[in-house]
């Protein structure tokens, strides 16, 4: 997450305020959400009231977790009993959506001759034109769709850079080329091709794309008496909540909300480690190239564009499926949350970890549930308790960011032995993996990292890449132990 | 002369981006660095309308970035 967007707050407090009526148990007021919400200032964005409230109905859908496609002109108070019966999760992807209503329809041409034209002399556009789709029309020069191939050369040439050549946000943030305009000209997803990367939601201008939530789910979990419900925390969790929040107050916070235990991610990542780590050296022995699987986006990349590269990807399960599938051993009742910075954490839940996790949130949307509690961690007594399980490494808490699987995973005794290298962000990831599809390039070992500098820059976190990796820093250099032991 | 700054690390705060007013004020031009002192607090009570900042006394609600510096520079204009 970079900058704070009027968008992000807007979400956050739909969120919030969604999350308060489900904690107060006053879902049946929810119909009147929406009037809330422009009553206290989420207003004047649009053209009128009215289609304020119908787009903030839609955010309101996406955070009980509605598909909307399915669920259009239904009512916010219908959908509450359905979610609750909700059994088939699988049923509950896809994960990232369109608010159809909310998308601007941004033009799809994508060279756009502006007022700056003033009919020159010279005119560099039209000689610059392999294909002759200049004209000149009304003392300004027009571009001819049917004859441009949108080459660009007339942009270079305009002495005034009176041409633009323009792209729609989310077309231009999808690396996989997964959004096109559909028919009625709004923003489509095709789902063959997202790997839930998130990077369409954090460009869209006008907050037209954004992510199914399961904090509905997770509040019923937390209110059940019969079965324990456990947090599995995510090791980029460092400096998310602030300044004044370590490891400890966030523990004591989390029991107070109602989570039994909270189990860092970072210990399975330590086991990921070191079964990768021995994975890698048997496919070296094989001279086979390894890639990392515990990013769901790149994974999702590899096997939907490069599926010849898919019986590269480590066999090892992810650190949240190795840590759920500690948690489950020692009690199979309970429930198990995933909270991370990830969107594909969301699909891989609902995919391979079907039956290890029960539910995923982002810490924007556990920031939310905790608001709606009146849980203020700065104010939460830090815990004196041992984490359960141990206290993990530096190494596997340093999973979080760009570059900390492949230390962890070529070692040391390994290092100079191995060929590896590392990506970050969806674009860079596919230009690497072109490379080493097409045997220009070649490694003993691969780190795809679906979000830029890693699950710090993830777009469910709090805080900006560089503050997190700060904080992930000065948790590391104590080797966990300040962090994690009080 | 140094002023006081204290922001409010509560979470509802954090959640409405308190981040962003962190961010700006670690960073703030070397001219300001020596007059402003930075502290968090936990809570204001007035969480609804957050972020909070408390600029010596002054507390400004719904803080933005700009709006924290503004009440710095006047604060620094009237106590010259």
């Amino acid at each position: 997450m970079s900058g704070l967007s009027e968008i992000i707050v807007i979400k956050r407090k739909v969120l919030k305020e969604l999350a308060t009526l489900a904690w107060q148990d006053r879902m049946k007021e929810i119909d009147s959400l929406p009037r809330k919400l422009t009553n206290d200032g989420i207003t004047n964005y649009r053209c009128c009231e009215y289609r304020e409230r119908a787009i903030l109905t839609d955010r309101i859908k996406l955070g009980m977790g509605a598909i909307l496609e399915e669920n259009d002109d239904v009512r916010l108070s219908s959908l509450v009993k359905d979610l609750n019966t909700l059994k088939n999760r699988e049923q509950t992807l896809p994960i990232v959506s369109i608010i159809e209503k909310a998308c601007d329809r941004c033009p799809i041409d994508k060279m756009v001759v502006t007022n700056a034209c003033r009919n020159c002399v010279a005119h560099n556009c039209l000689n610059a034109c392999p294909r002759k789709a200049i004209e000149i029309v009304n003392n300004r020069a027009y571009i001819n769709k049917e004859l441009c191939v949108e080459c660009g050369l007339c942009v270079k040439a305009c002495r005034f850079g009176a041409i633009l050549e323009i792209e729609r946000p989310c077309s231009r943030a999808c690396a996989v080329g997964a959004i096109s305009p559909g028919e009625n000209s709004s923003a489509k997803i095709d789902h063959e091709k997202c790997v839930e990367c998130g990077a369409c939601i954090a460009a869209c201008p006008f907050g037209a794309i954004s992510d199914r939530s399961e904090i509905l789910q997770v509040i019923a979990f937390l209110k059940a008496e019969s079965f324990p419900t456990k947090a599995l925390v995510a090791p980029s969790i460092a400096g998310q909540f602030g300044p004044m929040v370590d490891w400890s107050r966030l523990v004591s916070g989390l029991k107070k909300l109602g989570f039994s235990e909270v189990i860092p991610v970072a210990l399975g990542a330590d086991q990921v480690g070191k079964e990768e780590s021995q994975e890698l050296r048997e496919r070296q022995t094989e001279g086979e190239a390894l890639f990392n699987s515990c990013c769901p986006s790149f994974k999702n990349l590899i096997e939907k564009n490069f599926s010849s590269l898919a019986t590269h990807l480590s066999k090892t399960k992810s650190p949240m499926l190795v840590t759920a599938e500690m948690v489950r051993k020692a009690d199979p009742n309970a429930k198990t949350v995933f909270i991370g910075p990830c969107l594909a954490k969301k699909g891989e839940a609902k995919r391979s970890g079907i039956d290890l996790i029960d539910a995923v949130l982002t810490f924007e949307e556990l920031a939310a549930i905790l608001v709606a509690a009146e849980i203020n961690l700065a104010e939460c007594k830090p815990v004196e308790e041992k984490i359960v399980g141990g206290i993990p490494s530096a190494r596997g808490i340093n999973f979080a960011r760009s570059g900390g699987v492949m230390t962890a995973v070529t070692g040391d005794d390994q290092g100079a032995k191995v060929k590896s290298i590392s990506a970050s962000g969806i674009k860079e990831c596919l230009e690497l993996l072109t490379k080493v599809s097409k045997g220009i390039e070649a490694y003993d070992f691969v780190e795809g990292m679906g979000c830029e500098g890693g699950c710090i820059g993830g777009p469910g976190t709090l805080v900006n890449t560089k503050v997190a990796a700060r904080a992930l820093r000065k948790t590391t250099e104590n080797k966990g132990e300040d962090q994690f032991a009080s | 002369m140094i002023v006081s700054v204290k922001v409010c690390a509560g979470t509802s705060c954090h959640l409405l981006g308190n981040q962003e007013i962190i961010d700006v004020l670690e960073n703030m031009p070397a001219q300001y660095q020596n007059c402003i002192m930075v502290g968090f607090t936990s809570c204001f009570g007035a969480c609804e309308q957050g972020p909070c900042v408390l600029v010596s006394d002054k507390l400004i609600y719904q803080a933005t970035p700009e709006k924290v510096i503004q009440a710095i520079k006047e604060e620094l204009r009237s106590k010259k």
